[in-house]
């Protein structure tokens, strides 16, 4: 009777347990499949996404487009969270499965138990000792193998990732420290002949006259976008060719300008792994030579954090004629001569900066001064502004700012009877002698991150940025100059980006959205501000009275400001986009769109 | 017209991603707005931390009651289950005294961490009862060991020799635990806890996987991360030696059926010992001098390797970690940055204080490798100790170290059957 | 016999007062550990907002399926801007809430008008994951209103935070359980 009984129960306890168990893995294998399925696509991630969006950027205005968009990210959406129940329900089922799993098959082992009918012992056999004895070689075996693991440790303590070579027992032990970017700047001699040799030709610096003919830096001969020459042209065309001399594709992106002397034009640009130099004869737009630049230690390792919009080459080149000076994000600063013969290289350690290094290089007799702002914040006291001697890369002076990260280029102005190169920055405007890294002046003017470089005109220098106002400090101060020498402030149209431009008589701002704001020079305030209703990144220029604005479309704007208010006189499309500001020179104009440099002028033919 | 504002800002790279506090946009002065409040919902309330605690208390008594009192496997049963239920599926196995060990080490060596009186309690309280009664807390209290009991549906027995062992790897953990937790480089044995994640139904698919590996195998092997791994098991084994009411097999008096022997799944029965013929206890006396010669040699050589193991074991430690990645980053043995070298570029903290950190606790793991050397010389000198003194038994007995007080044994005991009334016991029939 | 008992009971007191000794030494120990940091208070995980990086290893690294931690916002900073960086996309096809130019994966984040030219931006919690996508948004062009906090509502308070472990700005600490959030304060509050 019991037995049967017992028999019951155990086959409905033992068909239960395999119920639960088939429930179980079905659970189970449901959630790896979920799984599976998570890492394989994360809804957020999927391809039909990133595709659409792309065709969304193409026709921002295709309304059916951006409603199949929603649907689609709805779905994902909805899938998500599907998921993530779907995971939740599938384990609180995986759990009370195994619950009921194990609960019957206990009742089914319980039902069926045997009293245990263990065989008879050997009364004499001393058992205790036999697996004792075992036991106490299996405790050796366990030591040995405790032993070799932590003699495999010690052998691999080295770095992973650096062949063991390295780890930080070494700084410990030897109490050195890693190589720090100063130490670094001694010239280096990489293999492929950079630093081997100098140029041997004529030394002095060019004269002021050569350079005013010239483009020889960002923003043309004084870097304050002011063209020597009047008769550049006004329209041009890429679609139908009208007003195009040449048009050469650049090997490498840059969001540098094109940078002039006599007949060269040179350009530089750069990806992650690589940089490059490159020198176009401004005739013919033939590519005379390109140069890679080599890594230098230490920042050949690895490849800075740049925006995606900036580039690995966003500074501009500078040039005296004898040579040509490109610096990188990385810090690696190259100097080649013209005729494209690696003069110098060294790098400066690379830039702590959230974007990238974008200041732009510029010589002054014979220093190339580089403004090299760093670091989150100015306690970090990380930003210098130095000199090189162009001939060698030799450091001839370097002073410490006060001053965090900042995307500026400084300027060389003569004011007060007096060199000054002028530097912007948060908060500092800091004029310093460009022969010594003296300080002349300084005013607290500025805030947050500041991209526009500073202007100058009459005696006055100018600066702006978003988040700050329009300053004009009279350049001929002494010490901190905040309360003494800014003479007016504005505070409509605040660019981000492009640089102020400043006559006698006008300031001009023109922010990224296209609104071209015109301030009184002498008295301050705002005389009209006109809506060019498209995007800039580059600077504008002035040639004779006239304003040249390049949008990042491509598209330019000639207008003619009087006090009044603005005329547009001509347009121009390049085709392609362009961040860059132009380069003029005699009838032409140099321009560099997304890939390819532009000459611009009256065709030969 | 911000839109082109915006992307004009990203062309020209106007932003520092390192400095939040930058005021850019000042809040505007709403004159009929009123801001919202930030949510911020409460911690759970500290009642359900006494509630905790009492759980475990009141679990502690219980499971103590009814494996030394009252003998009842089915109360023990009924506790296991209440106990899983409640601090290891409802509070996410999270009120453990394992994991206990770790917060214990790490305020007797930083001086700046305070342990909580409820981890003191946690980790306490089971070491006290464990000393007078055995390890009743491993029988029900426990959720690692209440669900290892649960499924261990079909053990096999796992010969002595092995299982003893197997044992020593218990006390690398707690060694290892003890020591990472020391220098504030990571609480091991919550990280690699295999039964956490399926406790909260859900976790990183590796801790699944593990917990479920430790399930099945505890299908056949009884408990398996008990006998194998469990630090505080180690603990309270130690403690157990001494306990002053361990649960007996037999109520009254054995009558050497090897019933127990045969029921209990954690090989924890030792069966009575025969008279040892004089060769083999002078080979035992000579064995035991050897060892006890011995045991001072293995801590010697055990800190003699343990503290050549200061790199492995100070690497543990993310500071140690990230300096090696900075440097190595900055002379050019590595390419690329990780999320940590980047964090730490943009913190602003110098890399002379993060090299003061890492020279601490490199310094540190000097005296670390070492105590955990010895400390491993120490319980193999002491295993291998144990493993050659003889005692005298006359009857089936619970290893107590072993013994988890499970209570399956008193089910299987005649004596015990007798007592309970279940069956009579005819003389005559012996 | 007598001798023998006597023994006994010797051993037995001897055992006896070990245990308690041993006792009172766990007892007393543990006291003084608590006790010695003048400090009874429970401690909670909680993360430096000034720390964060908003890497994502919030969303992905907790121990639950849904992450305890997520995205929280101080009001009294927020610029109330037109073009939120922390709520759109870089370059947005247009300011509005539609799909397309929203950078929140889930959605979780509203944008309501309040007067020209702000709007307010609110929070759903229930469909935050703790990305930090907006709140990298948010830090890299406007204010840092946006940041993330362990919601202790859902924070089982592991005693080794499996996100503290892996979160590689070490911006994890434990924080009294009486003051358990790591709030970013506005100017006007500060």
């Amino acid at each position: 009777m019991m037995e049967s009984r017992d028999n019951t129960v155990y086959q409905l306890a033992a068909r239960m347990a395999i119920v639960a168990g088939g429930v179980l893995i079905v659970a189970c294998a449901l959630l790896v499949y979920d799984y599976a399925r998570r890492l394989a696509k994360d809804p957020f991630e999927a391809p039909i996404y990133s595709s659409l969006r792309a065709a969304l950027e193409q026709q921002p205005t295709n309304e059916a487009l951006k409603e199949h968009f929603r649907a689609v990210d709805l779905e994902l959406r909805r899938e998500f969270f599907r998921q993530r129940a779907f995971a939740r329900s599938g384990a609180v089922l995986a759990i009370v499965s195994l619950a009921v799993m194990l609960f019957a098959w206990r009742v089914a082992v319980n039902a069926r138990r045997r009293p245990p009918a263990p065989e008879a012992l050997d009364a004499a056999v001393d058992r205790e000792a036999m697996w004792t004895g075992r036991a106490r070689w299996a405790v050796g075996g366990v030591c040995g193998v405790l032993i070799m693991a932590a003699l495999y440790l010690i052998i691999n303590a080295g770095l992973s990732g650096a062949g063991g070579r390295y780890s930080l027992a070494d700084f410990v032990r030897a109490g050195t420290k890693a190589p720090s970017p100063e130490a670094n700047q001694a010239l280096r001699r990489p293999s492929n002949g950079i630093g081997e040799k100098r140029d041997a030709r004529d030394e002095t610096p060019p004269k002021d006259a050569e350079v005013a003919k010239a483009w020889p830096r960002f923003r043309g001969p004084s870097g304050l976008g002011i063209s020597a020459y009047g008769n550049v042209p006004e329209r041009w065309d890429a679609k139908t060719g009208q007003g195009i001399v040449w048009k050469s594709a650049v090997p490498l992106p840059g969001n540098n300008s094109p940078v002039v002397w006599g007949t060269r034009v040179f350009l530089s640009g750069a990806d992650k792994t690589k940089r490059e130099v490159y020198c176009f004869d401004a005739d013919s737009g033939k590519l005379l030579w390109q140069h890679t630049v080599p890594g230098t230690p230490p920042s050949a390792a690895r490849a800075p954090k740049v925006l995606d919009d900036t580039g690995y080459a966003a500074p501009t080149m500078a040039t005296d004629g004898h040579r040509a000076f490109a610096i990188f994000a990385n810090g690696d600063l190259a100097a080649f001569s013209v005729e494209g013969k690696p003069a110098w290289s060294k790098s400066l350690g690379m830039p702590e900066n959230s974007y990238g290094h974008a200041s732009s290089l510029l010589v002054h007799k014979n220093l190339l001064l580089v403004q090299l702002d760093q670091g989150g914040s100015s306690e970090a006291k990380k930003s210098r502004m130095l000199a090189l001697e162009t001939a060698s890369g030799r450091v001839v002076w370097q002073v410490t700012r006060p001053v965090p990260n900042s995307w500026s280029t400084p300027i060389v102005i003569h004011a007060a009877g007096r060199d000054q190169l002028i530097t912007a920055a948060d908060p500092w405007v800091i004029s310093y002698e460009p022969a010594s890294g003296k300080e002349w002046w300084r005013a607290d003017c500025l805030k947050t991150d500041i991209g526009p470089s500073p202007a100058f005109a009459d005696g006055r220098v100018y600066v702006a940025n978003e988040n700050s106002e329009l300053s004009a400090i009279q350049a001929d101060g002494q010490g901190d100059v905040t309360a003494t020498h800014v003479v007016w402030k504005g505070e409509e149209g605040m660019p981000d980006t492009c640089s102020p431009l400043a006559t006698k008589e006008f300031v001009f701002l023109l922010t990224s959205f296209g609104t071209l704001t015109c301030y009184d020079a002498r008295k301050g305030g705002v005389l009209w501000a006109e809506d060019l209703a498209t995007d800039f990144a580059a600077s504008p220029s002035l040639v004779g009275s006239r304003l040249y604005l390049v949008s990042k479309t491509g598209k330019s704007f000639l207008v003619e400001p009087t006090r009044k208010g603005c005329k547009r006189v001509a347009e121009g499309d390049l085709g392609e986009r362009c961040v860059t500001s132009p380069a003029f020179q005699d009838g032409r104009i140099y321009l560099r769109g997304s890939t390819h440099l532009y000459c611009l002028g009256e065709s030969k033919h | 017209m911000r839109i082109a504002w915006y992307s004009g800002m990203a062309v020209m790279l106007l932003a520092t991603s390192t400095a939040p506090a930058v005021e850019r946009f000042p809040p505007p002065d709403f004159s009929d707005h009123e801001l919202p409040r930030t949510e911020m919902p409460a911690a759970r309330a500290e009642l359900y931390e006494y509630l905790d605690l009492a759980v475990l208390g009141i679990g502690l008594g219980m499971a103590t009651h009814f494996a030394i009192g009252r003998r009842s496997r089915r109360g023990l049963f009924v506790v296991t289950v209440v106990c899983l239920g409640w601090l290891g599926f409802w509070r996410g196995g999270c009120i453990c005294p394992i994991g206990a060990i770790q917060n214990v080490s790490l305020a007797l060596f930083e001086p700046g961490y305070a342990l909580p009186w409820s981890v003191a309690i946690v980790f306490g309280l089971p070491l006290v009862v464990t000393l007078f009664f055995g390890r009743t807390f491993c029988a029900a209290v426990c959720p690692l060991g209440a669900i290892q009991e649960l499924v261990a549906l079909r053990p096999v027995k796992v010969p002595l020799w092995l299982d003893q062992a197997l044992g020593l790897l218990a006390y690398v953990y707690l060694g290892l635990g003890v020591i990472f937790a020391a220098t504030g480089a990571a609480f091991i044995i919550c990280r690699y806890d295999p039964f956490v994640a399926l406790f909260r139904l859900g976790g990183s698919m590796n801790l699944l996987v593990l917990g479920a590996s430790f399930l099945v195998a505890g299908v056949f092997v009884g408990r398996p991360y008990c006998r194998y791994l469990c630090p505080y098991g180690a603990i309270l084994g130690l403690l157990s030696k001494v306990s002053k009411w361990h649960a007996k097999i037999p109520p009254e008096e054995c009558i050497q059926c090897r019933l127990c022997e045969e029921a209990c799944p954690y090989g924890a029965i030792r069966e009575p010992t025969v008279a040892m013929q004089r060769q083999t206890r002078q080979q035992g006396r000579r064995r035991l001098a050897a060892v006890l010669i011995a045991l001072p040699l293995f801590v010697a050589g055990g800190f003699w390797l343990g503290q050549a193991l200061q790199g492995p074991m100070a690497k543990v430690h993310p500071a140690v970690r990230l300096a090696e990645r900075v440097h190595a980053e900055s002379v050019g043995l590595v390419s690329g940055t990780t999320d940590a070298s980047e964090a730490f570029r943009t913190s602003g903290r110098s890399l002379t204080e993060l090299d003061r950190e890492a020279s601490a606790v490199y310094a540190k793991s000097y005296w670390a490798g070492g105590w955990f050397g010895a400390w491993m010389g120490l319980v193999i000198g002491g295993k291998l100790l144990y493993l050659t003194v003889r005692r005298r038994r006359a009857e089936y007995q619970p290893d107590r170290a072993s013994c988890v007080s499970c209570g399956r044994c008193f089910w299987y005991c005649p004596s015990e059957q007798a007592r309970q009334g279940w069956v009579q016991l005819t003389p005559g029939r012996q | 016999m007598d001798e023998k008992e006597k023994r006994l009971r010797r051993r037995a007191f001897l055992g006896d007062s070990l245990r308690v000794a041993g006792a009172l030494g766990i007892g007393g120990a543990m006291a003084a550990l608590a006790v010695r940091k003048g400090s009874d208070e429970k401690l909670v995980w909680q993360l430096e907002p000034s720390k964060c990086i908003a890497c994502g290893n919030c969303a992905t690294h907790c121990v639950l399926d849904e992450s305890a931690v997520k995205c929280v916002h101080s009001f009294s900073m927020c610029g109330y801007c037109d073009l939120c960086t922390g709520y759109f996309r870089p370059q947005p096809i247009a300011l509005n809430s539609g799909a397309e130019n929203q950078l929140c994966p889930t959605g979780a984040i509203q944008r309501t008008f309040v007067e020209d030219p702000y709007y307010e931006y609110t929070i759903e919690r229930r469909l935050c994951i703790g990305c930090g996508k907006c709140v990298k948004g948010c830090n890299a062009f406007g204010n840092g209103s946006l940041y993330l906090q362990v919601q202790h509502d859902r924070c089982q308070n592991c005693n080794e935070c499996a996100i503290a472990a892996a979160c590689p700005a070490q911006a994890y600490r434990r924080v009294p359980a009486s003051d358990p959030y790591l709030l970013k304060v506005g100017p006007q509050q500060g």
